[in-house]
Formats: structure tokens, sequence, C-alpha cells
């Protein structure tokens, strides 16, 4: 059993608290676009500002500190980004900060990818190769899968040599595995099965007297 | 005595040869906790309730409880061997036990694996575990007995086929003696059966199987066996497998006896289970929930221990 200390080196798989605040807060942040007309902006502009803090690290240590006022994050954040996003969007990090949720603004961002997406029909899929594909690969996947699905399919790429060969595909829970790891394994089942089955039907097929 | 690898190898050829590869297509989860015999996983969204999954090393659990964001499982298995951030695949099939001929004279565990070190349990048929029973109209009368060889009870207070009853008494009175006396007389009457230990000393269970084979009462009993150290969702489901394996003779038209030694332990742990499933990430500050199971100290996540009020309001 892994101790304490252990438990608290790992890595944290995935904090549903905070996937349910960043679920409220697109929800309303979408609401807001939908008003105004202007979603695919918002979304970029969400993209882009999360990139900045990842970019930054300090300049989001400061935007989730609480020992930082409220009235010097909404300083900071009008220097860094009024006159160039909309206004909901100023409005709805500045929001974020009062609230004290500026940790959350990851969650935000992928609750509001998944709900936009669904809005739009629009499917998100990870494929991974062996070794690095090229673009037409990629594509080709990306109609397939959106044949198969009946949704507009976005495929992002991952290498993961583990696999050996052939290529594993997974669109939110479900995987769509055609690896040469994952067949070696179905053989290996197979053949051991079929072995089994053979030596119980007629033991003295296999066995001779030393 | 040796075994003749060229033959092995002429099996395994045959089988690589005959290989139609296939797309696995699975749906995933992944861990987010483990402890105490339940896990709570995110994702798996297609999950049923009651359908089995996979941890890796092949354990297999039951989809518990299905709230919003995570789904709860039991874990009918060795739980320490399960971490966060595994990935856990959904079965697409209810939780169901191998049944028929092959499980006559074995002794198994609630999931159909075997416990005697007499090789696998080699049967085409499954049933699921949780069905739902005749209801009241379907059912006849009791109209034959069952003898329990016991000259007391038999006079006095009969058993019949298709008749349930209780054997009640202070510990060390004799109850098991009953049952097993009652199996035992079941010697040459065409009748199956089969004992349910839950929550037993294996060393009791070791000896009831001893005095069964002694009688020659082992080759038409089924012994199921959930003991006092296995998972206590194994023990919860160890009743409703045999009365799954009994129930295949039943609806061939044969009689089964099946002894549950004891229902009070099956009930401990279910309780357990359910605590366990309600208490770990949804402890409220004074709520009694807190104070049996609120957080127990082999839950293994990389999140610090601490009680949550359950949100009344949507946080902001």
């Amino acid at each position: 059993m892994n101790t304490a200390e252990e438990n608290g080196k790992q890595k944290t798989v995935f904090d549903t608290d905070r996937q349910h605040l960043g679920e409220v807060y697109a929800k309303a942040l979408l609401g807001l676009s939908q008003k105004s007309g202007n979603v695919g902006q918002v979304m970029d502009e969400l993209d882009s500002f999360s990139q900045v803090l990842s970019e930054l690290p300090k300049l989001r240590a400061t935007l989730e500190s609480p020992r930082i006022s409220f009235v010097d994050k909404e300083e900071i954040i009008d220097k860094a980004i009024k006159g160039k996003a909309s206004t909901e969007f100023l409005n709805f990090v500045k929001v974020l900060c009062r609230n004290g949720r500026a940790d959350c603004l990851s969650a935000v961002r992928q609750a509001a990818q998944e709900m936009h997406d669904e809005a739009t029909g629009r499917v998100r899929a990870t494929m991974t190769t062996a070794i690095a594909v090229d673009q037409d690969l990629q594509d080709k996947v990306a109609r397939r899968l959106s044949e198969v699905l009946g949704k507009t399919v976005v495929v992002h790429s991952q290498v993961n040599p583990a696999i050996i060969g052939g290529l594993v595909v997974r669109v939110g829970d479900t995987v769509y595995d055609g690896s040469v790891t994952s067949q070696l394994k179905q053989v290996r089942v197979a053949a051991i099965g079929r072995a089994n089955q053979e030596i119980r039907k007629g033991l003295e097929r296999f066995v001779s007297d030393a | 005595m040796k075994f003749s690898a060229d033959e092995i190898a002429s099996v395994i050829q045959q089988e690589i040869d005959q290989y139609d590869s296939q797309i696995d297509v699975r749906e995933v989860g992944t861990v987010l906790e483990v402890g105490d015999g339940i896990a709570r996983v995110h994702g798996l969204t297609g999950v049923a309730a009651g359908e089995m999954v996979e941890f890796p090393g092949n354990i297999i659990g039951l989809a518990f409880n299905l709230e919003e964001n995570s789904v709860g499982i039991i874990i009918l298995g060795d739980y320490l061997k399960i971490n966060e951030g595994d990935e856990v695949r959904a079965l697409k099939s209810l939780l169901s036990v191998p049944v028929g001929d092959a499980v006559i004279g074995r002794v198994i565990d609630p999931l159909g694996n075997p416990l005697d070190g007499k090789g696998p349990i080699n049967s085409d048929e499954t049933r699921p575990v949780e069905v739902i029973a005749p209801g009241v109209a379907e059912r006849r009368g009791v109209h034959e007995p069952m003898q329990t060889g016991i000259k007391a009870v038999d006079a006095m207070t009969p058993v019949g086929r298709g008749q349930r009853e209780l054997i009640i008494g202070d510990r060390k009175t004799g109850k098991t003696a009953i049952a097993i006396d009652a199996i035992i007389n079941q010697k040459d009457t065409g009748v199956k059966c089969f004992y349910v230990a839950v929550g037993q000393k294996d060393s009791s269970v070791a000896g009831v199987i001893g005095v069964l084979e002694e009688a020659g009462a082992m080759d038409y009993t089924t012994v199921i066996v959930s003991g006092a150290s296995a998972p206590s969702p194994l023990q919860y489901i160890a009743p409703y497998a045999g009365t799954a394996m009994a129930e295949h003779f039943m609806w061939q038209g044969q009689h089964c006896l099946i002894v549950y030694d004891d229902l009070s332990k099956q009930a401990v742990a279910y309780r357990e289970c359910s605590t366990v499933t309600a208490g770990c990430w949804n402890a409220r500050p004074n709520s009694t929930t807190n104070s049996v199971a609120a957080r127990s100290p082999h839950c293994r996540s990389s999140k610090p221990s601490k009680a949550r009020s359950r949100p009344t309001f949507q946080p902001t």
C-alpha cells in the first residue's frame, strides 16, 4: 500500500470539483457570448489567454494568489488584455478573479471547448501512432471517423513507440485500438486458450514417457 | 512423463495461421480514487448499473453508483493492485458466473474461479448473477419433502422442496452441522447441493469440505467460498452467485438445495460496500456517515483528505 508521502508525490489525474466549477463558468461565458453573437471570438480569446498564462507562470500565480487584492488584480488584467479582447471576455476574467476562481481557468477552457464542440456537432479525437505521421494520414483518419460518427472530427496526433505499430484512436471514452501491441495480446490469449483446449481434449497427444 | 514441445508449438502455429485480426473497440475510464474495495472512475459514460468492468491485472469490478461526473465501482478482487490513473475498460456484460455440470464437485469463489486446485472450470454456459426472481403467481405450492435426515426436524418442522428455512441460534449451537447433515442426506436423491460460505473462517470452510468429501457428498455438491478475508464486494455477491448456479439446474427441472452460511455476514458486507461508497468521497461534517467511514486511511488518492460540505447551490 502506498504511504501518505508517496500519495503526496503522485500527480492528480483529474479534479472533479474543479471540472464542475469549470462547467458552471463555461456555461455562463458561452451563454453571454451567444447573446452578443461572438462565440468564436470569445473561444479564441479564452484559448489565447490560457496559453499566455501557461507561458507566464508568474502572471498565473499573481492572479491565483489570495494575498493580492482584487483591485490590484483588476489593474493587472486591464493592463494585460483591455482593448485587446472583447468586453465579455475581459469582464469574465475579472469575475473569475473576484470570486477567487482564477485557478479554474484551464477547467473552464476545457469545459467551454466541450460545450462549444457539442453545440457545433464537432468531436475531438486523439490518434496515437508508433512514429510521427504526416498531415495527410491525419486528415484521412479524420474523414473516416467523420463518416462513422456522423460528426466533424478534429484529430490530435501523438506518438507512443510502445504500441509498436498500427494506430489507436480515442474519441471521448471510446478507444479504437488497432495497434500491433493489442493484436499481439489477442493472439497470445487465443493461442493459449486453444492450446489449453487441445491438451484437455487429448493429453496423451502432448505427453510422452521420458 | 515429458511434454512434447513440438505438438504444443504446432497447435499454437495453427492458431496464429487462422488468426483474424480485429480492431479492439472498448469504452474506458480513468481511476480517480481507490480504497477499501471501492474505486471512483472518471469516464465510462456509457456504462450501465451492474455492468462488469476490468482493471489492469484482470481485476473485475462492478459499476455500482452512477454519478454525474464519475462512476463508483466495487472491486471484486485485490484493490491494493489498483492505482490512481489506471485505465478501466467496460466489458459490456452483466456480472455472470459459469454454470452447469462443470461446477458440481468443485470449490470455487463467487466469480467462478476454482479454489480447489483441480483445474479451470470448463463451462460454456453462464448466468447473470442478478436476476428478477419469479413472482408469487408463477410459483407452485410446496408439495414434495426435502428430508434433512434429522428426525426431529423432519417430523416436527419438515422442510419441503421449494421452501426457504431459517436456521437460527447462538454461536456454536450446531447451525452449520444441521445444514451439512441435510446436504449429506441428499445422497442418491438426485438433488444437487450448493453450500455458500460467506465471511467464514477459511479453516472452518476447509473442515466442512473435509466432512462432505468423507461422506461422499462432494460428488453432487458445489462449495462457493467468500471467506472473512475476501473483499466485501465478493462477500456481497456470493449468495447471488450460488443462487445463479443452483437456478441453472432448477430451470432444467432438477432439484437443488442451497445453504447460505450466513446471510448476516453478507448483510455486513453489503453495508460496508454502501457505507464506503457513500462515505469515502461525500463526507459531510456532523453527519453520521462521517463518524462511521468518513475517509478511510486506506483510500488512496493524491488529494489530501478533507471533509467537504455537499453544495446546496451552484458554487461561484
